[in-house]
């Protein structure tokens, strides 16, 4: 991944539709662990649904909402269908 | 209570111990309609020794053996956080203690939504125990155009793939035909490939190492069309969004509220009809069966006998030494009641106490049924959702909705719901709350108030009820908020919640939560509250009234009517003078008793709320069950028990009662008052059994009642002091 940390910035400052890749994960404990398991962790893609708080993405196929303070712990850069990452969460649509 | 150590699980005849089988998957995968299906009726929730959480078991019938079926409260990975979350994966574990790890896990995954189920699942195989994986929801996914390639599932699991769909019943024989071959060989999956090397490395290495497997995966064995997902988005958009989504919110609450109440009136009072008609039976029976003699306090011993061992028994407790000790006293002390009192004990204190509770039983039997409806359907989750940033105003989750909604039915269901909400501090703060939303038990206290106040125009005692309803829940959020920033300080857990696909809920869910939650009320609630009520007719009846002890006043009027009575022309008249006469002893016989003492006794402490010592004894006889202070209103006005029923007759006496220096009883002050205290005060010893068992000691309980006593005292008083200067 060629991203710098100039690149990356809180989930919540993006708009609706965009797809993006999570980079780093900043929430701690217990916090980190619901993130993960849903599927908001280091590497994964996921598509901001709807802003607002609590605020709706697209993770491994689900919707999942999440708190907007939460949201802003994930740092984010936009995913570039063109880098050559093979697009492996091929969710076309909302779910 | 005491469950046999191995929950019955040894065969009765051959002492071998029947197979486990546990299902595990992700919430809303369609584990609880799996489990259904295969155990049918046959499943009632169990508790685990010193754990508060009910889990469901169930037996099967496979082609040659039965085995017990557990439904695992359901898990996104085997990083737990809630104490369901901890009892399911330390059971896969077999880290329980005194719970053997179960002979085959049946990993239900959602073929909606396998993606996100595989992480679950790489875990779970693993574990390397014998699994089976179910993929469920198999006619949901073909609707959706989702096609699933089963056999190359299997191939890379490593394990049996059986396909479902629980409500056509598609795939339940295979899987129980499965589910016995591995009980024989006991075939274990064979370990994963690609994401265990990661075992050494830090948790967002595993998870993330477990999530490309999983759309590795995904990719090559699923389908899914262009259109999947675009019915949930587009309910969604509405749903979801801040300000319209909060309205549907209230809407579909108010829409539910309406139907309890108007579906609810029927079934209750076919239900009050048929403990008339029973306590009516009961009382001929004992009319005829008991004379005064040996064999009526033998009769006496063995019924008493009777309904204690039936108490026990629906309140699951076993035999021990105390409680046979305290059956024989009791049993004792009810023999050696004279005939006549002991009629009136079966009738008025068992009947009686019995039909209290039951007669909410439909209330609370349709709320459960919707809340189920709205769980499975998905949509609670976007409740909880819009919720959340008014839940967090107070200091709580936004899950913390949902046991204040099981709470307008009854507190009892309501507190025990509270275990969806994952932070120790939060839950405790929403159980000690919830009693302050207004049950189905204050609805006749705020009928009578309305009466009183507003006989004439419905549409003002519409705003009564309303009022007191928000009252209720305004108490209830200001004293979360009260306590989150004081004694139970500490931020609420953030919001991650999935918002699953919408579905058509199942009928056949609805109705066994809703089986399941009466049998918890019926035991929770029913035998405490039978309890206080015999209790409570023991200080009404108590001591007894003796003839020469009758006020000059009332025996005057007594002879009066019994004259009258015997001059009257017609039968019909005298037995209305009689019946006259006979309320008039009940009204002296309830103020000599200890209940009517009680009243006086506390008058000081009540005046200021504009209380006299008669509306106390209605109090003090509300702690058995909070309605009963209208038919014990109905007695100490001289009217008779039955004209509690009789709203008019009841309501024009209440009007019509003096004070000593001449004044109105119910003034519009007194009435708000009375209602003001029945929403805020605690009185339903039922409830503070189910706090005391789910937070683990009687301090809580005990914090509870006098924060809510307090709290209701304080705002009668404002309440009365204010309106009375103001009217």
């Amino acid at each position: 991944m060629t991203t710098t940390d100039a690149e990356m910035a809180p989930l919540p400052t993006f708009s609706p539709g965009t797809v993006l890749r999570i980079c780093r994960v900043d929430a701690e404990g217990d916090d980190a662990v619901r993130l993960k398991r849903l599927g908001l962790c280091v590497g994964r893609e996921t598509r901001l649904v709807q802003v607002g708080d609590p605020l709706v993405l697209l993770v491994v196929g689900c919707r999942v909402g999440v708190s907007r303070p939460l949201a802003g712990l994930i740092y984010v850069t936009p995913s570039d269908p063109t880098d050559g990452t093979p697009p492996e969460l091929d969710v076309p649509e909302s779910k | 209570m005491t469950v046999s150590t191995d929950h019955g699980r040894t065969e009765a005849n051959s002492g071998r111990r029947r197979a486990q089988v546990a299902l595990i998957g992700n919430p809303n995968a369609g584990k609880t309609t799996l489990f259904n299906a295969l155990t049918g009726l046959r499943a009632k929730t169990a508790n685990y020794p010193g754990i508060t959480v009910d889990v469901r078991r169930g037996r099967m019938s496979l082609a040659d053996q039965q085995c017990d079926v557990v439904d695992l409260p359901g898990l996104y990975s085997l990083d737990s956080l809630t104490p369901e979350e901890k009892l399911a994966a330390a059971m896969l574990c077999g880290e329980l203690p005194g719970e053997p790890r179960p002979d085959v896990v049946v990993l239900v995954l959602d073929a909606t939504n396998l993606e996100r189920n595989l992480f679950l699942a790489s875990e779970i195989l693993d574990l390397q125990v014998p699994t089976i994986v179910a993929l469920s929801l198999m006619d949901a996914a073909e609707a959706a155009g989702i096609s699933v390639n089963v056999e190359r599932v299997a191939d890379e699991l490593r394990c049996p793939v059986i396909p479902i769909s629980s409500r056509s019943g598609a795939g339940l024989d295979e899987l129980r035909a499965e589910i016995s071959q591995l009980l024989g060989d006991r075939r274990l999956p064979v370990a994963q490939e690609g994401h265990v090397s990661c075992t050494a490395g830090c948790t967002g290495c595993q998870f993330g190492a477990r999530y490309d497997w999983a759309s590795s995966l995904a990719s090559r064995a699923i389908e899914t069309p262009e259109s999947h997902g675009r019915r949930t988005a587009a309910i969604d958009s509405i749903l979801t969004r801040t300000d319209v989504g909060l309205g549907a919110f209230f809407a579909m609450m108010l829409g539910v509220f309406y139907l309890i109440f108007s579906l609810a009136g029927v079934p209750m009072g076919l239900i009050e009809s048929v403990f008339a008609w029973l306590a009516a039976g009961v009382d001929r029976v004992a009319e005829l069966v008991l004379r005064p003699g040996l064999t009526s306090h033998l009769v006496n011993f063995v019924t008493a006998a009777l309904i204690y061992s039936a108490a026990c028994r629906v309140a699951g407790l076993s035999w021990n030494r105390l409680r046979i000790a305290i059956g024989l006293v009791v049993c004792a002390g009810v023999a050696a009641l004279p005939t006549a009192d002991f009629r009136s004990l079966l009738v008025d204190g068992v009947v009686g106490g019995v039909g209290g509770v039951v007669v909410f039983l439909p209330q609370i039997c349709i709320l459960f049924f919707f809340i189920s409806l709205l769980e499975d359907s998905g949509y609670m989750a976007r409740a909880a959702f819009v919720m959340e940033k008014v839940m967090r105003f107070v200091g709580l989750p936004g899950q913390a909705f949902v046991p204040m909604l099981s709470a307008h039915a009854c507190a009892i269901p309501g507190i025990m719901a509270t275990r969806v909400i994952e932070n120790w501090r939060d839950r405790l703060a929403t159980i000690l709350v919830l009693p302050l939303m207004t049950c189905s038990a204050r609805l006749p206290v705020y009928a009578m108030v309305a009466a009183l106040l507003f006989a004439d125009s419905p549409a003002a005692g519409a705003v009564v009820f309303l009022g007191a309803y928000l009252l209720g829940i305004g108490a209830a959020l200001g004293t979360a908020f009260c306590l989150k920033s004081t004694v139970l300080r500490g931020e609420p857990v953030p919001l991650v919640l999935e918002l699953p696909p919408y579905r058509l809920p199942s009928l056949r869910n609805a109705l066994t939560t809703v089986v399941d939650r009466a049998l918890v009320f019926m035991r929770k609630a029913g035998t405490v509250i039978l309890l206080i009520s015999v209790v409570l007719w023991a200080l009404a009846t108590y001591p007894k009234l003796p003839a020469e002890s009758l006020p000059v006043a009332a025996q005057t009027q007594i002879d009066d009517l019994q004259a009258r009575a015997e001059l009257a022309a017609e039968p019909a008249a005298a037995e209305e003078l009689l019946a006259q006469v006979e309320h008039l002893v009940a009204q002296e016989e309830l103020a000599y008793s200890w209940a009517g003492r009680a009243g006086r006794a506390v008058e000081p402490i009540f005046r200021p709320l504009g209380f006299d010592w008669k509306i106390n004894v209605g109090v003090i006889s509300s702690f058995a069950a909070r309605e009963v202070i209208v038919s014990t209103l109905a007695i100490i006005y001289g009217v008779g028990e039955e004209s509690g029923e009789d709203a008019a007759t009841l309501t024009e006496t209440l009007k019509g009662q003096l004070r000593e220096d001449g004044s109105p009883v119910y003034t519009t002050a007194t009435s708000l008052s009375l209602l003001v205290f029945y929403v805020l005060a605690m009185q339903c010893l039922p409830t503070q059994a189910v706090t005391k068992r789910e937070t683990g000691s009687w301090n809580w309980a005990i914090f509870q009642l006098v924060y809510m006593t307090a709290l209701a005292y304080l705002a009668a008083l404002i309440t009365y002091q204010v309106v009375s200067r103001v009217t």
